[in-house]
Parts: structure tokens; C-alpha cells; sequence
């Protein structure tokens, strides 16, 4: 079985709510691609994430990591199999970055006991995979947005799993460290075969960085496939109800609102 | 290199502090007498010089020092658990042990803290420590029912032991005490590598593999434990457990793969002081738990002006 995150018919609803959060959602993510997930403020992008983590326990259908259904996976078994970037982030103490991406290796560090040489062999190796070797001994919380979430990716890599899952990396980024990161994800993605599944809010990104792409509307999926036939005049109408226009310029195409 | 140092010193802090407590006090012994009557009892020769030396500092003033050295961290607001499981083990059960009482009850006060703040799900700081006030007053309330209701000479030893002292130090309330100390530190210092995740929040704990609701048993159970026997030989001693991990933390950084051993010395150090301070400081000896309050809140006040941010140390 290749590196797969594998979701069939899952239906999610918060305990004691009428409505799911999630109906019948089906999707493969591929390893070597980065899936994205696009859709509005509260279509349960974030609960899917909940779910594939094992966090929130959802009540139809399946989840498979690489073939295991996580719901029957310990926790340590699912952290070895799908590591994840969380979207805000203000840890209590000043843990140095070194410290924070050291968190990674939770899963494969023995319940009574600290992490080895060679756990911090791994943490060092991931943070010069990133180019943030020198941070090692910085306060996380003196850091910028941009270097936190390098910081939080250098991470996923010490957590040495398949799948990653980014939630809404790019948010508070300013322009230039979105591109950074994302260039960065994408280039980790094709070099390790990597699943990596993010949401984002900016369907351009998505244009730009995704090799598939989820539509997601109140908790279903409208459309999925090629992030090109995806991502369309009518479907971007049907999900977020905005008339947009796209515009080729030098084989790029690109979203622009009509305002 | 500096850090190295300021390691080092913290790791020998509780010995030098030992050794001043031990020469330090209303009969004066000289340094060369303790050596030689240490020497003497611990490789069990006779020696001319026994008597009360031996019998002032085997008998009285190591065990208080070792004792001091034991009783530190750990306040998780369930110190009041436990102070009540003691005042009802000396107003009405005489016959329930009062580490018994003072561990059942200190169980019961952070279980119960923990359950009420996390009614909404996700535990939430806040609602930890406005939980931890709650339970705080309710088990005060119910102390000070048994101070109202038993007879005077009962409410002066729960007065007494309410307020902290080292005073009645012998080597069987060591044993009674290091034996829980023991049983609970074992398993939080070989764990304390996880505390750094666990801090993150339950979600990201759990996405980095932790399972939280276990962990977290754990850690309560254990701490429980550790104050439990802690407060049973010495009544409440208040402060301790927020200030020397917060300086601690300024000292060496906030991984508690370094923090919590380092914490522990630094807490036993600084025990060792305030006891050899509160037995010295006047001709009589003032319940340790004053002393250590005293230095508590402008400690605060100072943490409070320079703001949560600066904790940094390195």
C-alpha cells in the first residue's frame, strides 16, 4: 500500500447537533501531491483535519491512512502515520525552536523516557532540510509568522510521517513568506513522495501549488480533480457566491474578483 | 559555559545549603565536632565526643534538613485537598493515617478542579486556575468548619500544621514521606520529556501522539501523591511550588527535560534556607510556611510588573 490518506462516506455532527459538520465525504490523497481543500469560513475544512487526526471521533465511514483505518490506530500509531501544522499557534512557555520541533519525535520517544542523539540528530537534520538551522536556539515565540510555520513544518519532517496535514499555512503570512512556504511544501512533497493535505482560502494558491484540489460547501464535497477543472467561473460561484473573472498572461491563469 | 555554571550551581545548592543549615542554630556546634560526630554515627564508631551533639544533629537537625529537602513543588491547587484530609484526620479520625487522608483529598480537590474546567471540552488554562480557586475556598470552608468545631487543643495543632513548620521533624516522618516522594517522583521524572508537548494544548498533543487523558491521570495521580505526603509531615507550605519553578525557568529555559530535576533541587535548596531562616531568625521557631508566604508575594509582584514575556532566561 503506498502512502495514501483514503476518506469513504464520513459523516461527522458535534455532539447532540441535528446537522453534520461533514456528509458523505470521499477522497484519496496521493503521495507526491499536494491535495488542497477550498471552501468557505465554516464548510468543515478544519474537521476534516480533526478527524484524520483522530481528535474529533466521527460517526459514519472510514478513514485510512496508508490502508489503516484510524480508528483503530493508537495515538502514537496515528502520529507516526500523519503529522500536522495547526493553525494558531502561542505555545505557554518560551521553548526554543530546537525544543519545539524535538516535539516531533514525541510519538517514536519512549513513554519514560527523553529523546536520544539521535532524536536530536533527526530534529537538527529537518531544521537544515528547512534552512532554519541557525533558529535552533531562538525563543519560538520571538519568531515571525513566517518562521514559525517553517519551524512547525520542520517538525512534521523530525516526525518522519508519510502524510502531513497544513491548516491554512499561509494565514497571517505576509505575501512573499505564503510563496516561500508553500514553494517549500510543494518542493519537500516531490522530493519525499509525501501526502500532504492543506486548506487554504486563496483559490490562486491553489491554481498555483495544488495537484488536486477539494471543493468543499456545508460540510460536502461540490467538486474535486485537476486543480484547472476544479477551480471554475461557476464552481467558485456555486461556493463562495462571488463572480470572479480569470485572466491568462504568459500560460499562468489567474482569479481575479469582479468588484 | 555560563550556563553550564549556572547548572552546576543549582544542582549543588541544596548540599551547601545542607551544610550551613546543619551548623547553623540555637546551640552552637563547631564545623569540626559535626564532621567528627557525622563521621562517627554514620560508619558506626563510638566516639567520646556523642552525647548531644550527636543527638542535636542526627536527631534533630538532619532529619528536619533532609525533610525540608523532600517537601517542595507541586501545587497544582490541591494543597487544600489535602490540608482538609489532614484536619479531619487529627479533628475526627484519629485513627485514619493523615498521609491517607491528605493524599484521598488531594485526589479528590484536583480531579475535581480538573473535571469542572473541562465541562467545555477543551481544558482551558483560565478555567483551570479559576477552577483551582473554587475548589481552593470550598475545601478552606470546610476546614474551618473543623476549626470551629474542635475542642482547643486539636484546632492548635491544625492551626499549627495549617500554617507549615518542620518543627516536629524525626526519621520516621522521613520515611513516611520519601516513600510516596518517591513513588510519585519516579514516574514524573522519567515522563517530564512529555510535559514540553503536553503543554501545547490537548489537540497538538494528541497530533504529536500524546494520549492526553492518560498523561494527564498521570501526572495528577502522581503530583497528588507527592503533596499528599508532603503536606501530611508539614502542614501547608504555600509559595514554593509557583515561585522556584518560575525562577528556575528563568534560569535554565522552559524544557522540562532540564526544568523539572533542576526545579526540584533548586527546591529543595531553597526549603533547606527558608527552614534554617524560620528556625533562626527569632528564639523561637516560626512555622516555615510564614516565611516562605512573606517572600512569595512581592516575588510576584515583581513577576507580575515584568510581565509573562521576559521569562525567558538564556
Amino acid at each position: 500500500m503506498g502512502k495514501m490518506i483514503e476518506a469513504k462516506g464520513l459523516t461527522f455532527l458535534h455532539r447532540g447537533a441535528k446537522n453534520p459538520v461533514l456528509t458523505q465525504i470521499a477522497f484519496q490523497a496521493k503521495g507526491g501531491e499536494v491535495t488542497a481543500i477550498l471552501g468557505p469560513n465554516g464548510s468543515g475544512k478544519t474537521t476534516i483535519f480533526q478527524c484524520i487526526l483522530g481528535i474529533w471521533k466521527f460517526q459514519e465511514g472510514q478513514i485510512r491512512l496508508s490502508g489503516e483505518p484510524v480508528n483503530q490506530l493508537k495515538r502514537a500509531e496515528i502520529a507516526k502515520r500523519v503529522s500536522s501544522v495547526p493553525q494558531e499557534h502561542d505555545p505557554p512557555f518560551a521553548y526554543s525552536c530546537l525544543d519545539i520541533v524535538l516535539m516531533g519525535r514525541t510519538a517514536h520517544v519512549g513513554v519514560f523516557s527523553s529523546p536520544s542523539h539521535k532524536d536530536t540528530a533527526l530534529a537538527g537534520e529537518a531544521m537544515r532540510t528547512l534552512g532554519i538551522d541557525h533558529l535552533a536556539q531562538r525563543p519560538y515565540t520571538q519568531m515571525s509568522g513566517g518562521e514559525r510555520q517553517m519551524v512547525l513544518i520542520a517538525r512534521c519532517l523530525a516526525q518522519d510521517a508519510p502524510a502531513m496535514l497544513l491548516d491554512e499555512p499561509t494565514a497571517h503570512l505576509d505575501f512573499r513568506n505564503q510563496i516561500t512556504i508553500l514553494k517549500k511544501v510543494k518542493q519537500l512533497v516531490g522530493q519525499r513522495g509525501l501526502v500532504a493535505l492543506m486548506n487554504l482560502h486563496d483559490p490562486n494558491m491553489a491554481l498555483l501549488f495544488s495537484d488536486h484540489v477539494l471543493l468543499l460547501k456545508d460540510g460536502t464535497i461540490v467538486a474535486q480533480g485537476k486543480p484547472h477543472e476544479v477551480i471554475t467561473r461557476e464552481s467558485l460561484l456555486e461556493v463562495y457566491g462571488l463572480e470572479v473573472e480569470f485572466v491568462a498572461e504568459n500560460g499562468f491563469r489567474v482569479i481575479c474578483p469582479k468588484i | 559555559m555560563k550556563r553550564k555554571l549556572i547548572l552546576f550551581g543549582i544542582g549543588l545548592s541544596p548540599f551547601v545549603f545542607a551544610c550551613i543549615s546543619l551548623l547553623w542554630g540555637a546551640y552552637a556546634i563547631a564545623p569540626w565536632t559535626i564532621a567528627k560526630v557525622l563521621f562517627a554515627k554514620i560508619f558506626l564508631l563510638k566516639s567520646a565526643d556523642a552525647g548531644t551533639e550527636l543527638s542535636i544533629l542526627w536527631d534533630i537537625r538532619l532529619p528536619r534538613i533532609i525533610l525540608s529537602a523532600l517537601v517542595d513543588p507541586f501545587i497544582l491547587g490541591l494543597s487544600s485537598g489535602a490540608a482538609f484530609g489532614c484536619a479531619l484526620s487529627v479533628a475526627l479520625f484519629p485513627q485514619f493515617p493523615i498521609q491517607a487522608a491528605a493524599f484521598v483529598f488531594s485526589l479528590v480537590a484536583s480531579f475535581t478542579t480538573y473535571m469542572l474546567a473541562r465541562s467545555h471540552g477543551e481544558l482551558s488554562r483560565l478555567h483551570l486556575v479559576l477552577s483551582g480557586i473554587v475548589i481552593s475556598a470550598f475545601f478552606s470552608a470546610l476546614v474551618s468548619i473543623l476549626k470551629f468545631l474542635v475542642d482547643p487543643h486539636k484546632l492548635v495543632s491544625i492551626v499549627y500544621w495549617l500554617l507549615g513548620s518542620f518543627s516536629l521533624s524525626d526519621w520516621s516522618s522521613i520515611g513516611v514521606a520519601s516513600l510516596g516522594m518517591v513513588a510519585a517522583c519516579v514516574p514524573l521524572v522519567l515522563m517530564r520529556w512529555r510535559l514540553n508537548a503536553l503543554s501545547m494544548g490537548e489537540e497538538e498533543a494528541r497530533s504529536l501522539g500524546i494520549p492526553v487523558e492518560r498523561d494527564r491521570l498521570i501526572f495528577i495521580g502522581a503530583a497528588s501523591l507527592a503533596v499528599g505526603s508532603a503536606v501530611s509531615v508539614s502542614g501547608i507550605i504555600g509559595w514554593v511550588g509557583l515561585m522556584v519553578p518560575h525562577l528556575t525557568r528563568m534560569l535554565v529555559g522552559p524544557d522540562h527535560k532540564l526544568l523539572m530535576p533542576f526545579s526540584l533541587a533548586a527546591g529543595a535548596a531553597f526549603m533547606i534556607f527558608a527552614d534554617t531562616l524560620a528556625r533562626n531568625l527569632t528564639s523561637f521557631d516560626i512555622p516555615v510556611g510564614i516565611i516562605t508566604a512573606l517572600s512569595g508575594t512581592p516575588f510576584f509582584i515583581y513577576l507580575m510588573r515584568r510581565g509573562a514575556e521576559t521569562s525567558w532566561g538564556r
